[in-house]
């Protein structure tokens, strides 16, 4: 998923903010319009709420920005407007939601790229210090997938090949600064494997470069599009990024499983976050309220329910995430 | 004939009273949006995506299709009156649709490029219809070396692109190349050339940049000119295309039917590249080359037929691998995916009423388009008649407007000002911003495919051997160069032993091929 995100922000994707969001608001005031705004001792919201996206609309984060939106402008009686801010790779989202009002009408979509880090690779004058998490919105894994002539069935197979030639397996990662590419470089530091990550711009360029045989695999961040392939044969799944194995792919074993403890972090984080500095009553209104939606079956439904998680993560253990991941890649991308 | 009996099914969903509806709003909005500047295809559908939501999914696709190739005849227009490119497929139309405007041609500028388009993007559609599933192997056999061959023959066709000198033309190559490498570093992220600034952090816009130097310089130059001059230069006469014309672009118009078709069969190659890939192509096969970039024909009627073609057969990739093939394709798989419908191989199977009802409603919008645009080609140039100073000033807003939709960041309305002070410059020095936009395109393909493929191979320059595709591409150009120093040297000897005074016609490697097909021409005539 992030990789196609990325291969958003790098094809300099084109975006509404109006429209979209007057739309949306059209949608959602037939919807809730009349929903009480004072329960939980506040007034908030007294106006609308901008949603910034940091990349370029019709991508899986849009998708997932839009879903919440139209539920949670039910609920808060406001419309919740997206807006897609694709510039800077996504800076410029987040410089703007990092210096807005903290006072919850300006929110937006924080995920591993964007938000932690972009910072830590460049001078961007914002670091996930300048954000307070509100909740989970989504997650999505990576997938090591081969292709279907693949001489290699399960991973094993695969990772011992690419011990005995160090640098010789090309694995195609959604873009240099990703939670994938991090991870295969860890491969190689921690587990002494080393293959050669060529970075792409997204889910599209990686299933031309495997079905055209230009590379020995991918590492590829699941969505529909490499379910369907895993689904025709002509993607074979390996390993999964995520600490457990995956419910809709029960077979595959996770990169934990087939000796690489530590690699457990290739994971997309969609999160709700805010300005930091966020009052109290607002930051929990708005944690109730994407709790409930998180568990809304149209939402899930719309989302892909795989990518939503069983159980909700809220404001903390968002903040725990996305924290561990500055911890873990600060000292390998600020080399 | 089992396609003619999907075909036949397709066009009974697309003849569906609200589909026929969603076919003619799709190709109406995208001729509108191409006429305005900076406004384009990408735009307008990721605007429309929330509202495709509550539509049903064949006739999502069909309107979202329809803005689509609407938009490629659209943006025709205002390239051809007022040197802006209506979207960046048309930046190559400015070259001589321009011209011939200024020569009082405009009407039939815009003619032959709405017949071009229709040819163009029927070939595709039947092409699209027969061929499908055989081109997708096509697509994927292009890997990150074979795109390494390709760019470079395209920074070679950049060349002839200009119409001033050769030198000229390099050096704007050599700073279009320059300026794509601004913002982050494709394989290790950081930036590059930014200067602190975060909007930079993604490069430079090539909307902007192509809107900055050939719309706003444009209006630039025009202010010096008083508007009495401008009235004489822009009189129109000859709304329709002569005999004569139909038949000086109709080798144009079918060669870019043919590369166009397969250019956008390629990922990344819809739009701008097969345009201008058929513009380098009509010049070099020209008799006379200079021609160009003072109001051929051909190069309006070649690059127009070719990006309609290549807008068509961009779907193909979509349609049958479920992969993307530019931007405008990956949010038309969004819709597709907001509807829950996967696209990929199982595509036509498990949906072939989204399959086939968007390929027969292609045929039909390509009708309502020609049916469209012929009556609209005189008012548009009714725009014409408009006094100077209030129609930059109207183009220059639209502009401003445009450019912002594009990452709704103010920065790019400064980018297409600062472009358009360069450009107005450019002109005054007779620098030609056609190969500093190309190679500002192609740049940062060739970056990314050439490390791609130094990682793939470990460094080792054998994989362009190796690799099929590229092998095939460099050996072509190799071939280029070898003749242009046979003609060179053989031109040479010939003006050495006939002693002639007279100036060399040519001496660079651009005019090979014209070379070449003119040797070839000449072979023709002399067998039996």
């Amino acid at each position: 998923m992030r990789s196609v995100l990325k291969k958003r922000s790098e094809m300099h994707l084109k975006v509404s903010v109006g429209l979209v969001g007057l739309c949306l608001a059209l949608v959602g005031c037939g919807g809730g319009g009349a929903a009480s705004a004072k329960e939980g001792g506040t007034d908030y919201p007294k106006k609308p709420v901008r949603f910034l996206v940091p990349f370029a609309a019709g991508g899986p984060s849009s998708l997932t920005a839009l879903a919440y939106a139209s539920c949670l402008e039910g609920s808060l009686g406001q419309p919740v407007l997206v807006e897609n801010k694709p510039g800077g790779s996504g800076a410029v989202a987040m410089q703007e939601l990092a210096s807005a009002k903290p006072d919850g009408h300006t929110l937006g979509l924080g995920t591993n790229g964007p938000l932690v880090m972009n910072p830590i690779v460049n001078e961007l004058g914002y670091s996930l210090a300048d954000f307070t998490s509100v909740g989970v919105m989504a997650e999505m894994p990576t997938v090591l997938v081969v292709g279907a002539d693949s001489p290699y069935a399960n991973a094993q197979e695969f990772f011992a090949a690419a011990k005995a030639t160090p640098g010789k397996f090309s694995v195609a990662v959604p873009g240099a600064t990703t939670s994938a590419a991090i991870e295969l470089k860890r491969l190689k530091d921690e587990y002494g494997i080393e293959v050669t990550a060529v970075p792409t711009a997204g889910n599209a360029e990686m299933t031309t470069n495997l079905l055209g045989g230009h590379v020995d695999a991918l590492f590829i961040t699941d969505h529909s599009d490499v379910a369907a392939r895993i689904e025709d044969g002509s993607f074979k799944p390996l390993a999964i990024s995520s600490p457990e194995r995956a419910a809709w792919y029960p077979q595959v074993p996770t990169l934990a499983e087939v000796g690489f403890k530590e690699l457990v972090n290739a994971v997309s984080v969609f999160g709700v976050i805010g300005p930091k500095g966020m009052p109290a009553a607002v930051l929990s209104k708005l944690e109730a309220e994407l709790e409930t939606c998180a568990a809304d079956p149209a939402i899930v439904e719309q989302i892909g329910d795989r990518f939503v998680p069983d159980e909700f993560d809220g404001s903390e253990e968002l903040q725990t995430a996305f924290t561990a991941m500055q911890d873990l890649y600060k000292p390998i991308l600020g080399q | 004939m089992d396609a003619l009996n999907n075909l036949g099914q397709g066009f009974s969903v697309a003849f569906d009273p609200m589909n026929l509806l969603f076919v003619f709003i799709g190709v109406v909005i995208g001729t509108a949006i191409g006429v305005l500047p900076g406004l384009g295809p990408t735009a307008t559908i990721a605007l429309l995506l929330p509202i495709t939501y509550t539509m049903d999914p064949v006739g999502a696709v069909i309107m979202l299709a329809g803005i689509y190739y609407g938009s490629m005849y659209g943006g025709t227009i205002t390239s051809v009156l007022l040197r802006l490119p209506g979207e960046a497929a048309s930046v190559v139309t400015t070259f001589d649709g321009y011209q011939m405007t200024k020569q009082g041609r405009a009407g039939t500028a815009l003619g032959i490029s709405a017949i071009g388009s229709f040819i163009g993007g029927t070939v595709a559609i039947v092409g699209l219809t027969f061929l499908a599933p055989l081109l997708s192997k096509v697509a994927v056999a292009v890997g990150p070396a074979g795109y390494v061959a390709i760019m470079i023959l395209g920074l070679f066709l950049v060349t002839s692109l200009g119409t001033g000198s050769t030198v000229k033309s390099l050096f704007m190559a050599g700073v279009g190349l320059l300026l794509s490498t601004v913002g982050q570093d494709p394989v290790t992220g950081t930036a590059r050339f930014t200067f602190g600034q975060t909007s930079l952090l993604g490069g430079l816009d090539f909307v902007a940049i192509a809107m900055g130097l050939f719309g706003v310089g444009e209006l630039l130059h025009s202010l010096e000119r008083s508007e009495k001059g401008q009235a004489v230069t822009t009189k129109i006469k000859n709304i329709w295309p002569s005999r004569k014309d139909f038949k000086d672009s109709s080798g144009a118009i079918a060669r870019g039917s043919v590369l166009g078709f397969f250019i956008g069969v390629l990922p990344g190659g819809g739009g701008v590249i097969s345009s201008l890939a058929s513009y380098a192509m009509e010049k070099r096969r020209a008799k006379d080359p200079s021609r160009f970039g003072k109001g051929a024909i051909e190069g309006v009627a070649g690059p127009e037929t070719a990006n309609n073609a290549s807008s068509t057969s961009a779907f193909i990739p979509l349609l049958v691998l479920g992969i993307p093939s530019n931007v405008v394709l990956a949010l038309i798989y969004g819709a597709l995916l907001l509807h829950g419908i996967t696209p990929g191989p199982q595509l036509i199977n498990d949906h072939p009423n989204v399959f086939w009802g968007v390929v027969a409603s292609m045929y039909i919008g390509n009708l309502m388009l020609i049916i469209l645009n012929i009556p609209l080609v005189g008012v548009f140039i009714q725009m014409l008649r408009v006094r100077a100073g209030i129609l930059s000033t109207f183009a220059l807003l639209v502009v401003m407007v445009g450019v912002f939709s594009i990452n709704n960041n103010p920065f790019d309305m400064w980018v297409v000002l600062v472009f358009g002070v360069l450009g107005w410059v450019m002109i005054k020095a007779h620098f030609d911003p056609g190969p500093l936009v190309l190679a500002f395109i192609l740049g940062p393909i060739l970056e990314k495919s050439f490390r791609q493929t130094m990682l793939i191979s470990e460094g080792s320059f054998g994989i362009f051997a190796s690799d099929p595709v590229s092998a095939a591409i460099f050996i072509l150009i190799g071939l280029f160069i070898l003749y242009g120093f046979i003609t060179r040297s053989r031109r040479r000897q010939g003006t050495r032993r006939a002693a002639a005074a007279g100036p060399e016609e040519s001496n660079t490697l651009v005019h090979a091929p014209a070379a070449l097909s003119n040797s070839i021409r000449q072979k023709d005539k002399g067998a039996p």
